[in-house]
């Protein structure tokens, strides 16, 4: 990845990343004063961000204490994901420890703006990212990043990058739901096509699939004439993707793919103006019967329950 | 208005069968009811009617089309009175015969 491309990066998460948003799951629970510190925080962040991207000048900042040198050198040696990750515990449990023991509020909200954060690291995960291949260590290791970035409001920069980086592996079948929320739909399209080019395994496939359809099918609305025409084609040809190739497919909390495109279809029916669909059941006594068994009559159809 | 081209058809989510036919003859309800299945709301008529809010009202034609959604009240007698109208049928709807 350019280094332009990197800078580019980091300037989108800087305004993801404004004052407002910032999301506070980091601080132990019994602080109240929240949102005032994540202010101070978010503030500060630029600081910490310059110095982690520039990391490879070194002494061009100076540092705080003797506390933050001895920090800086521990960090170092950080070269995997795993190595952050018990990095990270470990400061995690000292500062709640801290933060616990802090006498008085003032002391606790230092402690709290003094938080481990990830954000810092960024640069530094990113060329370890970058320099990782498909792996059950890989996948580990991006799975715990996008959780942490997503505690500190970041998590789409992070999943950008799983997505440029590894659009072929397994593993990417646990991130596509999440471009439909973290990135804008048209950045999320593009990311979903890359991902149906090369991968090559049946549930990420599915999964890009059904999401890539979902997202054709809220703009298809918009669109007229012959570029409608053609949006609907794909529509039914993923749709039809979805029935021949991945019919037992379930999205990440074991929903069928293709049962949620059918409700969606059938959903759509469903508008003033259209024929309605015929509901065929039994009644309270077990006699089977039809809607449309009463064509012909103004009908008032109930959903009602005793309750 | 049981002279009347009118049917109330119900989609009932009582979970429990028994309990709602005895329900339905304890408060004389005349009107025929699919049953949900023993989920209840999470039924299967009503996850693929997308019904959230209960109860949902659809008010469909002589000619089968969905005219109204969720009208209630005077706006649901109003409603009822246009399409059997429509249908060559001057009806006046009381609220007892609404009910019941």
């Amino acid at each position: 990845m350019s280094r332009f491309f990197q800078l580019a990066l980091l300037a989108v998460c800087l305004i993801g990343c404004a004052p407002g948003d910032t999301v506070v799951q980091n601080e132990p629970s019994e602080n109240k004063t929240g949102s005032n510190d994540s202010i101070t925080q978010a503030d500060q962040q630029p600081d910490q961000e310059e110095m982690a991207d520039q990391k490879e000048k070194p002494g061009q900042k100076e540092m705080a204490d003797q506390e933050e040198n001895s920090k800086q050198t521990e960090t170092d040696g950080l070269e995997t994901f795993a190595d952050f990750e018990a990095y990270f515990k470990k400061e995690m449990t000292a500062y709640m420890q801290r933060y616990r023991v802090a006498p008085t509020k003032a002391e606790k909200k230092k402690e709290y703006a003094n938080r481990p954060m990830i954000k810092p690291f960024q640069a530094r995960l990113t060329e370890l990212l970058e320099n990782s291949s498909v792996s059950e260590e890989t996948r580990k290791g991006v799975q715990w990043w996008y959780k942490k970035a997503r505690v500190e409001d970041h998590e789409a920069l992070v999943l950008r990058l799983i997505v440029e980086n590894f659009p072929e592996a397994e593993f990417m079948e646990e991130h596509i739901y999440k471009l439909a929320y973290d990135v804008p739909q048209a950045e999320a399209e593009k990311y979903l096509r890359s991902i149906l080019e090369v991968n090559t395994y049946d549930t990420a496939r599915a999964r890009a699939t059904y999401h890539l359809r979902d997202i054709l099918n809220k703009n298809v609305k918009e669109l007229e004439g012959e570029k409608a025409e053609m949006a609907r084609k794909e529509l039914d040809a993923l749709k039809d993707m979805l029935m021949t190739k991945h019919a037992d497919a379930k999205n990440i909390s074991g929903i069928s793919l293709l049962e949620m495109v059918e409700g969606q279809e059938f959903a759509s029916k469903l508008q003033i103006g259209k024929p309605v669909p015929d509901i065929a059941g039994t009644d309270l006594d077990g006699v089977e019967f039809k809607l449309s068994d009463y064509r012909g009559k103004v009908t008032m159809l109930s959903f009602w329950g005793f309750w | 208005m049981s002279d009347k081209p009118f049917a109330l058809i119900g989609v009932n989510s009582d979970g429990d069968r028994e309990e709602a036919v005895d329900l339905v003859k304890k408060e004389d309800i005349n009107w025929r009811s699919f049953w949900n299945g023993e989920d209840g709301t999470r039924g299967p008529i009503a996850i693929r009617w997308s019904v959230y809010s209960w109860p949902a009202i659809y008010l469909i034609d002589a000619k089968g089309v969905i005219r109204y959604k969720d009208v209630r009240g005077a706006e649901l007698d109003a409603a009822i009175t246009k399409l059997m109208a429509e249908a060559g049928h001057e009806v006046e709807i009381t609220d007892e015969e609404e009910e019941g």
